[in-house]
């Protein structure tokens, strides 16, 4: 179809942006407090899990090499890093 | 509630049975009840939706406007253009087909007053020319 030269009114393309808006609301309905609730729970792990994951790693290497607390820290850092990075992905998913 | 739509050509709504009314503001989007505030507030280019008492919803497109609501019972819309539509996904397409239709009455009013400029001058031209023939047998 070509494109008409009213298709570009802003009453034309407001009233469409509001039906595609109400036709995905009547598709996928509203999402349930549940649901809510989990994405919330799911994206506090998301940056908790690496970060431990990080510190257990880092104390084994240093009991291992006898190296203080620099593996731990440094384990730690990342992990927290690596945690933020996927959590921040993850929310930006559509 | 009462809700009455109008541009400055005519009344599009004025409807005695509405429950909800639905707009929205440069501050987002707001629903208003019977027993409301005093309100007056202005629209965006956007969608007036409400529901009358069977819970039927209705919307309409309006291009900006001002929304006024008196003594909890009486909404007013004073827009430049409003249509009027009852499926929210088909509006744009009722929008479309109003602004297209204004578009061809724009064109053949055109069209018929020039049509009427060149019917004067082409009159006008024909008796020029028969009085010069009159004047100079």
């Amino acid at each position: 179809m070509t494109r008409r030269p009213n298709e570009g009114d802003p009453l034309v393309t407001e009233t469409r942006k509001r039906g595609e808006r109400h036709r995905r609301w009547r598709e996928a309905g509203d999402e349930g407090v549940a649901r809510r609730l989990a994405q919330v729970g799911v994206l506090g792990w998301m940056i908790v899990a690496p970060t431990l994951a990080g510190v257990f790693a880092g104390r084994w290497l240093d009991r291992r090499y006898g190296t203080g607390l620099t593996w731990t820290g440094a384990l730690l850092v990342l992990g927290l890093a690596a945690g933020c990075w996927s959590a921040w992905r993850w929310m930006h998913e559509p | 509630m009462r809700l009455r739509i109008h541009t400055p050509l005519e009344v599009v709504v004025d409807q005695a049975d509405v429950r909800s009314v639905r707009a929205e503001d440069a501050t987002g989007s707001f629903g208003i009840l019977g027993g409301h505030e005093d309100f007056l507030t202005t629209l965006p280019v956007s969608v007036v939706s409400w529901t009358d008492v069977r819970g039927e919803p209705r919307y309409c497109a309006v291009r900006g406007g001002v929304l006024t609501v008196t003594d909890g019972e009486a909404v007013a819309v004073a827009t430049r253009e409003a249509v009027v539509g009852t499926d929210l996904e088909r509006l744009h397409r009722d929008v479309l087909a109003r602004l297209e239709a204004a578009r061809e009455a724009e064109r053949s009013e055109r069209f018929e007053s020039t049509q009427l400029h060149l019917a004067a001058i082409r009159e006008i031209t024909r008796h020029l020319r028969q009085a010069r023939r009159r004047e100079s047998p």
